[in-house]
């Protein structure tokens, strides 16, 4: 009850309710825009929240988050073109209702889905999150060292397919973490000299250059995104028949999202095909999916919302992100000086509650600007690609400047895209990278920690029953990992 | 300390049932592919994305020369141009109206200082 009031007197003052709105209207832009990812709407945001205040700066971050997820779905049910990964089950019923001349009526599904989806996600997060944390409270720094190994385990496993390339990625990450002056003893590490790197690439830098500056080197070579679709579309929220019928198949998504957003590594695109699918074997009109079924749009949709405050689970309550954008909202975190975790209750709770509240405003918002914001929306969706690319692009660079007011850091993080742009060509995934660079403090001064308690002694990683078990699930879901990697290879060979 | 041990043989069922799942998602139909096949990508992506790495270069290089202001209209302008933008007024009006655009919103709301350059210099102020 503490915790409500005190969500509620952090309401009181406007300026989170304006970040919340905000974010949301950038989410639903970014979204709709198939270059940009949620992850990518909040990596441009990123350095303007420097300046803000922490709690209106996460909640801004969180919003975009929400707002995105709704936006994906506008293209993909107008012109056939997902504008996030995770609206591409929408595309199978959405743009078949559109083809039937219902396309206000699935974006109202959409939205309303989104809404109930978003809402039971942050129900979830905040009944879940503190008991969590409450748990991992009573971790040693030996546990918290193998909290760390596992979350990276289980992220390089999962978010390629490839556990090589996977774990690659991580140990690069790990690689620019030790960058600067050792946390301990404040030895040099990797500066070259330079005093630029005496504090360490920041993570925000390369996020943004992971994530914005690779996918628009990558966007100038393709093709241009499809333009088109009726901007005229009035949106039709639900009627009662209507809703009733959607509770099922939201029901559905709700579930399903929640447990994908609070798994590290499966994430909103997981989330919504397995709504899809779940929500057909359920129906009572299978055949209809394929065909133009609300229940098609009605569960990805909610799936995927979950997801936005489901994901932020592991990231609040242990301090470890479960997907980019977590890793970005952690970046969000770091940038003021707050370490999420357990320890994040007691220190600042005002952020969390605030965060909270902050959520549950971005829902309300995505319903009252996604009445308004469609034609907005498909103009900006139909602007000629060179251009956005290139405003994208004086965006991110005048943000990056903005950071720190160093020049320096305009070239790393141009350093960094092309990083990216080669990791990609190699089909090397980015997350393991940002979750290597985001965890590496967390996992190196618990492991030096760790040593000094025990006196220098590695068997306190094995002695300590957490660290053990969770040391040893690491090593059980990586050896799946690369046997099921196997298996597929022999079953494609013969 | 119950919670804990209900999630982690969750998200044990379920990193095993994702992992299922994606073989599942391959199969479902993709969009986009089919749409519109008469629009193809540049022919040499990497020249493209080299030359892309070029032009931000010299802004970071012309940034502290020029200052912010004609800097990120130079950069507008050349990337709008580089991929693929022939519209030359529309490419006029974006290159100018965005360093002051972008100046109003950093330094006015966001209260951040940007680089003059050496104007004031070259100015004899």
């Amino acid at each position: 009850m503490d915790s409500f009031l005190m969500a509620m007197s952090n309401l009181a003052s406007g300026w989170i309710i304006l970040s919340a709105f905000a974010g949301v209207l950038w989410g639903i832009f970014g979204g709709a825009l198939p270059g940009i990812s949620p992850s990518i709407a909040m990596a441009l945001l990123l350095p303007f929240t420097v300046g803000m205040d922490a709690t209106n700066a996460l909640v801004l971050l969180a919003s975009v988050y929400v707002g995105a997820e709704y936006g994906g779905s506008i293209p993909a049910i107008l012109i056939r073109t997902p504008g996030t990964n995770s609206a591409s089950a929408t595309v199978i019923d959405g743009y078949e209702m559109a083809k039937q001349g219902r396309a206000g009526e699935a974006l109202g599904i959409s939205l309303m889905s989104g809404l109930v989806g978003g809402l039971f996600g942050l129900a979830v997060l905040v009944l879940c999150t503190e008991s969590l944390a409450k748990v991992a409270l009573a971790f040693t720094p030996a546990a918290y060292f193998s909290l760390g190994i596992l979350g990276l385990s289980v992220i390089a496993g999962l978010s390629s397919g490839s556990l090589v390339r996977g774990l690659l990625a991580a140990c690069i990450g790990l690689m620019i973490a030790f960058i600067g002056s050792d946390p301990v003893s404040g030895v040099q590490r990797f500066t070259f000299g330079s005093e630029d790197l005496l504090d360490g690439v920041k993570p925000i830098l390369v996020m943004v250059g992971l994530f914005a500056v690779t996918e628009m080197l990558v966007q100038i070579g393709e093709p241009p995104w499809a333009n088109g679709g009726n901007a005229s579309t009035r949106l039709k929220l639900p009627n009662w028949a209507m809703t009733k019928r959607l509770f099922k198949p939201q029901a559905i998504g709700a579930v399903i999202g929640t447990v994908e957003g609070v798994t590290p590594g499966a994430g909103g695109t997981i989330a919504a095909f397995m709504a899809y699918s779940e929500a057909k074997r359920w129906s009572k009109h299978p055949e209809e999916f394929g065909k133009g079924s609300p229940e098609g749009v009605a569960a990805p949709e909610s799936a995927n919302n979950v997801v936005t405050a489901t994901a932020l689970v592991p990231l609040l309550s242990l301090g470890i992100p479960g997907s980019n954008s977590a890793a970005i909202l952690l970046g969000g975190f770091l940038i003021h000086g707050l370490q999420p975790g357990p320890m994040l209750f007691q220190k600042a709770p005002e952020v969390v509650y605030g965060l909270y509240g902050g959520l549950f405003i971005a829902n309300i918002a995505m319903l009252l600007i996604g009445l308004v914001i469609l034609s907005p929306c498909m103009w900006l969706v139909n602007r000629p690609k060179p251009f956005l690319i290139a405003f994208i692009l004086a965006l991110v660079m005048s943000g990056v400047f903005a950071i720190h007011q160093s020049i320096f850091e305009c070239g790393l993080v141009l350093g960094i895209g092309v990083l990216g742009y080669v990791l990609r060509l190699l089909r090397i995934p980015v997350l393991p990278l940002v979750l290597g660079l985001v965890l590496g403090y967390l996992v190196e001064s618990n492991y030096r920690r760790s040593l000094l308690i025990s006196g220098g002694e590695h068997s306190i990683f094995v002695t300590d029953p957490v660290s053990a078990g969770l040391l040893s699930l690491a090593v059980l879901l990586s050896l799946y990992t690369a046997w099921k990697e196997f298996t597929e290879k022999q079953d494609a060979k013969s | 300390m119950g919670v804990g041990i209900v999630l982690l043989l969750a998200s044990f069922f379920l990193f095993v049932k994702s992992l299922k799942n994606k073989a599942a998602m391959d199969e479902l139909p993709h969009s986009g592919e089919t749409e519109v096949p008469a629009a193809k990508g540049s022919k040499h992506p990497h020249a493209m994305a080299l030359g892309l790495i070029l032009i931000l270069a010299s802004y970071v290089f012309l940034l502290p020369l020029l200052g912010y202001v004609v800097s990120v209209g130079i950069l507008v302008g050349a990337v709008a141009w580089f991929a693929g933008a022939r519209r030359y007024t529309s490419l006029l009006m974006c290159s100018v109206l965005a360093g002051p655009l972008l100046w109003l919103v950093f330094d006015w709301a966001l209260e951040i200082r940007l680089p003059v350059g050496l104007w004031p210099m070259w100015l004899g102020k």
